[in-house]
């Protein structure tokens, strides 16, 4: 039957004429237009940071321009699509065309591709000035392809709706209007939900309440995370309220750990929406017959549900890893510290090598006592200033120390920088506190040993967390360095017993501290007990 | 004109055909037989249902009971359907037309519905545009033609996959007398052609000219069917002649009482009489003959028929 005679049709009297490239022409001026105006606020806002401004910008710009598409998706979908097949009605051809050989399905899919190709026209021809943001970096290209499935998930839905509407009610201008307040509830319900519960419940809601609402999946697919903290401009913080990632009201407070990012939730959600919605609206475009359903046909709907639930398994399965909370699994050392990093993956011993060579070098060594001080209670450990610190002797490997060991050191670590070093004069209560699984040796102390950055092994992640339970916040463990409240070193083991580990902890502007600690097994636990350098 | 093989066998074969809309029974128990090659004319008041008929027999309306037969074929959604699709033309009364398209492009539109290849289109296209007399309109849009223009473009639709049975609804509808008329001799091309077609009108005279045989339909019911002599004769039960005599008219009147087979006779305007007649030719010979004998000069003398209408009234009670 060669093409959709549907689409032929379509396609010939939409792209007909100077009203296609007229409305192309204004969306891509408008995009220009807000993308100038939000460069020249972000620059505003800029003035005084110190830190680097380019990457702001490319974040800003691309947030903003992600935005704006997808409220021109939100508008102009419902639009091309709603009178589709009443218009047909209306316009008295459609018995016409029923009582051709053309079934009332191919009708509804020429319908619908046709409406959909001139909306994805419109966000695709906005992908090269999108591109711009390139320019000033920030932006990775996945990000940009992220944005780029949400906006057309969204087209794809918000069309499926109108098509479903106007097949549904057979009025083209009631079928617009219900289209219109269908995306609405999309967008706003959830929201008006989310703050309802927040405020019945004086807590925080749950997030998933949020799933239905495309802004918000587009934030948490397209918000990029800055390694100079949160992407700063007015949009991205109202991103970050609404993707429902953070946390509303503590501002200073980094995250609340690494969960699976909204949208993950909102493509599942909207591909059972539109494929309900579009099996509907294909028996609702049948002339007569309508809910006379064979049994074939509910295997085939039956089948597609199952595909669907297929196609969403896969990628939730094999990104489980990297998203699931996990909880704390039985303490069994395994003789394997840390996995190397595989994308510069440094045979370990050169990687040995280079932290004997750094340490051999370094500028500030002094000795430290081998009779160490006094153990010192875990809560209140020393501030140990510029202790003395012992000519190294690394070990040849790090395994040397077994997992629990390794364990009780970065629980150690990480309770001094939070309890002690934490630049705070009164105690910090945090809900719950991110780490990054990767170790990043820079953190450290200008005369600390350097290593390549290895990732933590899962039961090593589980020991620390289960260490730390007494402290108070619920540890999660984050991807990477970037926007994780903590970041730790590797473990250095040195000849005299103790160990170096560097550790960070950083959660607002005026909570930072970097040190390497000097930590030593004293009555059968690790303590911290100096460290090195300034 | 080839000749039409009518009466051999039904392209059309409706039984028991029920149609009901809630309370409402549009269409009652109709048993329609519509002859292979005929000009079938099915008339009746407005909603007497004639449309849902078409519409039921185009495959548009499922019928509440009952079963159509097309060319010898019981029609249902199976398998087939396409193919029983492929041998209808419809042409519905109400009809919209895609006015942004151009006129060509309206015809490969449903050219390409009925899955005809790309050079069988435009040869269907340039062939349909010609007969309906819309050649040079080609590459207008459609927008631009007038009502009648629209018309017969809706009716080439009907025509792009060379059905062999034509459902026109109304095709003359709103139309004024010059479209009308050629409309009409549209159709009586298509029947030379040897299609089956079945037009519905409420305007009998139309039909009257046009059609070999009818059926009349009031309230969802047949009332008459067949060829229409057949319909006529059975209608009136006898026939109406038209006499104008000079001067003597009621010499005349007295002349006509008297001869056999003369039933009422009604003086009407202009000096003319009117008989109704029960008798062949040759009755309505020996009639004159008499008359002249008895020295009524006669000017006109005939027989009048066509008078659909009149049957029609007759048969439908208003």
């Amino acid at each position: 039957m060669g093409v959709n005679p549907i689409i032929v049709k379509e396609l010939r009297s939409r792209m007909r004429g100077i009203r296609a490239f007229a409305v192309l022409t204004g969306v891509l001026l408008l995009l220009a237009g807000m993308s100038y105006l939000l460069y020249r606020i972000v620059l505003q806002t800029m003035q005084f940071a110190n830190t680097p401004v380019s990457p702001l910008i490319g974040q800003t710009l691309f947030v903003g321009l992600a935005f704006i598409e997808l409220m021109m998706v939100c508008f102009i979908t419902p639009a091309v699509t709603a009178g589709t097949i009443s218009g047909e009605q209306e316009k008295l051809t459609y018995e016409m065309l029923m009582a051709t050989p053309l079934r009332p399905s191919s009708m509804l899919w020429g319908k619908l591709i046709s409406a959909l190709g001139y909306v994805f026209l419109l966000i695709f021809a906005a992908v090269p000035m999108a591109s711009l943001v390139f320019i000033f970096g920030g932006v990775t290209l996945l990000d940009m392809l992220k944005a780029l499935v949400m906006v057309a998930a969204t087209a794809v839905t918000l069309g499926v709706i109108g098509v479903f509407m106007s097949a549904w009610l057979g009025r083209t201008v009631r079928a617009t209007t219900l289209s219109y307040l269908a995306v609405l509830t999309l967008i706003v319900g959830p929201l008006l939900v989310y703050i309802a519960v927040g405020v019945l419940r004086q807590k925080e809601p749950p997030s998933w309440i949020l799933i239905p609402n495309p802004i918000s999946a587009l934030f948490s697919a397209a918000a990029p995370v800055s390694p100079y903290g949160s992407p700063t401009g007015f949009l991205s913080q109202l991103g970050m309220i609404l993707s429902g990632n953070i946390s509303v009201l503590s501002g200073t407070q980094m995250g609340q750990g690494y969960p699976r990012p909204l949208y993950h939730y909102t493509l599942p959600f909207y591909g059972c929406l539109s494929l309900a919605l579009y099996l509907l609206s294909t028996r609702l475009v049948r002339p007569s017959r309508r809910w006379r359903i064979r049994r074939k046909e509910v295997l085939v709907v039956l089948a597609l549900f199952v595909a669907l639930a297929g196609v969403v398994a896969v990628p939730f399965l094999l990104s489980a890893g990297r998203y699931e909370r996990r909880t704390p699994l039985p303490f069994t050392p395994t003789p394997m510290l840390a996995v190397p990093m595989p994308a510069p993956a440094v045979p370990m011993p050169a990687m040995i090598d280079r932290g004997v060579q750094v340490i051999q070098v370094g500028p500030t060594m002094a000795p430290q006592p081998t009779d160490s001080p006094l153990p010192l209670p875990t809560t209140a450990p020393s501030r140990a200033g510029a202790a003395p610190v012992p000519p190294p002797t690394p070990s040849p490997s790090q395994s040397d120390l077994s997992e629990a060991e390794q364990a009780a050191i970065y629980a150690a670590v990480i309770r001094q920088l939070y309890t002690v070093d934490n630049g705070q004069l009164e105690p910090l209560q945090f809900e719950a506190i991110s780490v990054s699984r990767v170790t990043d040796d820079e953190v450290g102390a200008a005369n600390a040993p350097r290593g390549n950055p290895v990732v933590l092994s899962e039961s090593l992640q589980a020991a620390v967390a289960e260490a730390l339970w007494d402290m108070g916040p619920q540890v999660n463990w984050m991807d990477e360095v970037a926007g994780a409240m903590f970041v730790l070193g590797n473990v250095y083991p040195q000849a005299d017993g103790t160990a170096w580990v560097s550790g960070r902890f950083w959660y607002s502007k005026n909570g930072i501290s970097a040190k390497t600690y000097v930590l030593q097994r004293i009555d059968g636990a690790w303590r911290v007990v100096g460290e090195l350098g300034t | 004109m080839e000749a039409r093989k009518v009466g051999e066998s039904s392209a059309i074969e409706t039984r028991d055909l029920t149609r009901r809309f809630g309370k409402l029974t549009a269409v009652d128990h109709l048993d329609l037989q519509v002859p292979v090659g005929s000009l079938f004319g099915l008339i009746g008041p407005n909603g007497a249902g004639k449309t849902t008929t078409l519409r039921m027999l185009a495959g548009l309306l499922d019928a509440t009971s009952g079963e159509i037969v097309l060319n010898g074929q019981t029609m249902n959604h199976g398998r087939d359907w396409g193919e029983l699709q492929r041998q209808i033309g419809y042409m519905p009364d109400f009809f919209g037309v895609y006015e942004d398209m151009l006129v060509w492009e309206y015809l490969d539109f449903f050219g390409r519905c009925y899955g005809l290849p790309a050079a069988r289109r435009r040869q269907v296209t340039d062939e349909l545009l010609e007969l309906v007399d819309l050649g040079e309109k080609r590459d207008t849009y459609v927008q631009t033609l007038s009502r009648g223009m629209r018309q017969r473009l809706c009716l080439a639709h009907a025509l792009v996959h060379d059905p062999s049975v034509l459902l026109l609804d109304e095709p003359a509808s709103g139309l004024d007398p010059r479209a009308r008329v050629e409309m009409r001799e549209l159709l009586r091309e298509l029947g030379a052609m040897g299609k089956t077609i079945v037009v519905s009108s409420h305007i009998l005279a139309e039909l009257a000219e046009l059609c070999d045989s009818v059926g009349i339909i009031e309230r969802g019911r047949l009332v008459i069917s067949g060829a229409l002599d057949e319909v006529r004769r059975r209608a009136t039960a006898g026939r109406m002649l038209h006499i104008q005599a000079l001067s003597d008219r009621d010499t005349a009147m007295a002349v006509l009482r008297d001869q056999p087979g003369v039933g009422q006779v009604y003086a009407v305007n202009g000096g003319a009489l009117e008989a109704e007649f029960v008798g062949d030719e040759e009755a309505i010979a020996d009639l004159l003959q008499s008359l002249l004998a008895r020295g009524v000069r006669v000017v006109a003398f005939n027989e009048i028929t066509g008078d659909l209408e009149e049957v029609f009234l007759r048969l439908t009670e208003g």
